[in-house]
């Protein structure tokens, strides 16, 4: 068969493309658990840099931070330190049935049985962070200094680190924010801002993408949160005025007003507004527990 | 045409075939990998990888490939061995894996690996392709690596991660300079290694 034929151009097509698609898919699918793995231990990775800005950075820096607290590392530190809950967004209640590290929030806000639509007409905007379905279940990392959490009721929590996601400019950015827990006690206008971080974005590299610049990350910790009414106040803004404005990026207006839009929604009534809420009635100052 | 010699194809692209040096080939991810050592050292393995596999898997099938469809089937085999790649690189390498970002998908538009490909490997065995995908691969690592030595050395102090000069921010002595860790650094540096070269080779320089 002549080399130049249009049956052989067929055939070699045909057989390359089989071959190489055997070969893409083998890796693929061979490399899934381990790939799955690290990309957990990343977002888990940025749970605590939310949680302890400033002092998490590079590689080093978490060697030393887990070295500090006598822990081997990453999954040591979660087991010993975090406590991880299931929540009813619109309640604030614990859900005790849904084991919380199995639980994919993400999964579940495509899943109409385990969402609840956000109406996009309703006037003011409820789906502020552009997310159009949203889980009636999410997860919070609590983050203590030791794991003596207890039930709902005796809480004394250091730091609540709260999954967020929302629209920027081109990408949905999914990130924490870490609420301070002790000042959750002395009312709403006490609640500041720990940390921020974004795990996964496609914003444009060199403006919107600074939501990943340290410097502008460290813009966020001590920023208050609430008014009196729990109504959301923090917000990214042009020109900062008051200790509830963040300095927004420059270039990334749109970037900026997302990142302020998802915290917006996160933190409010339809996010984890109940959670922190109840949390915030119920927690009781640290008092050191006997297993401390 | 005579046939080439395996230590020749093998040693060439090293300093007197260079593809950065000479052929001034494959130079944007030479920009964005070499700010630090580590993640080089993993884009110049992942290049040299799929230069020689792609080279092999070429000249193997070389007989076979309509001539009408040889630019494609090139491009497939390429694609593929860059996802396998890729795909590694997530599994083993998950933090390199981010900072590499989409430059290691961008290997396959990398011009020497499609070069060698059209150039070396439709004409000539599978064991000398090999070589020569070898060769270009470490040709590449090569300069890459010494890139990177520079602007990590200079641009924030470390090697490889490590602290070598100490810097004036952390009560060190070293002021490090940020331009090395900007792209246009990169090309201030290849083109010193380019000049450097060709003052040794002077049979390098092009003709004016």
């Amino acid at each position: 068969m002549a080399r130049e034929s249009t049956r052989h151009t067929f055939l070699v097509a045909l057989l390359l493309c089989l071959v190489c698609s055997f070969v893409v898919s083998l890796a693929a699918v061979s490399l899934r658990d381990r790939q799955q793995r690290n990309r957990e231990a990343f977002r888990n990775r940025n749970v605590l840099m939310a949680a302890f800005p400033g002092e998490l950075s590079d590689e080093a820096s978490f060697v030393e931070f887990y070295n500090k607290r006598g822990v081997s590392g990453l999954e040591d530190f979660f087991d010993r330190f975090v406590e991880l809950r299931a929540i009813r967004l619109s309640s604030g209640d614990d859900v005790a049935d849904i084991d919380p590290a199995g639980y994919n929030q993400l999964l579940a806000s495509r899943d109409p049985a385990r969402s609840s639509e956000l109406d996009l007409r309703s006037e003011p905007v409820r789906d502020l962070a552009g997310i159009k379905s949203r889980e009636d279940i999410g997860v919070v990392y609590l983050v203590g200094d030791s794991r003596d959490l207890g039930g709902s009721s005796s809480a004394s929590v250091r730091t609540i680190v709260l999954p967020i996601r929302g629209y920027g400019l081109w990408s949905t950015l999914k990130g924490f924010v870490a609420i301070d827990g002790e000042r959750l006690s002395s009312g709403p206008e006490r609640v500041t801002v720990r940390g921020l971080t974004y795990y996964e974005h496609g914003e444009t590299p060199g403006l919107g993408g600074e939501v990943d610049n340290p410097a502008w990350k460290a813009k966020w910790p001590g920023r208050r949160v609430f008014d009196a009414e729990w109504a959301v106040k923090l917000n990214v803004t042009k020109s900062p005025r008051s200790e509830y404005d963040v300095d927004a990026l420059t270039g990334a207006t749109i970037t900026s007003n997302g990142v302020s839009r998802m915290l917006e929604f996160w933190l409010g009534d339809d996010g984890y507004g109940p959670f922190l809420r109840r949390l915030g009635t119920s927690v009781r100052p640290r008092t050191g527990g006997p297993d401390d | 045409m005579t046939e080439p010699k395996a230590r020749d194809v093998l040693v060439d692209p090293f300093f007197d075939n260079n593809p950065i040096a000479l052929q001034v080939l494959g130079i944007c991810s030479a920009l964005a990998v070499t700010t630090q050592l580590k993640p080089t050292l993993v884009m110049c393995a992942a290049v040299t990888f799929v230069v020689a596999c792609s080279n092999a898997s070429v000249s193997l099938i070389r007989n076979q490939i309509p001539s009408r469809i040889r630019i494609i089937v090139q491009m497939t085999v390429i694609a593929s061995l860059v996802i396998v790649v890729d795909q590694v690189i997530q599994a083993y390498a998950f933090s390199v894996s981010q900072k590499l970002s989409v430059f290691v998908g961008l290997i396959i538009t990398n011009c020497i690996v499609m070069g060698r490909a059209e150039g070396f490997a439709m004409k000539n065995g599978v064991k000398l392709s090999f070589l020569d995908g070898l060769g270009n691969g470490l040709g590449y690592s090569l300069l890459l690596v010494l890139v990177a030595l520079i602007r990590e050395l200079l641009g924030s102090g470390k090697l490889y991660g490590f602290s070598v000069l100490r810097l004036t921010s952390e009560g060190g002595w070293f002021e490090a300079n940020g331009l090395l860790l900007l792209s246009p650094s990169a090309f201030f540096l290849i083109g010193l290694l380019i000049w450097a070269l060709r003052t040794w080779k002077p049979e390098q320089v092009e003709g004016s």
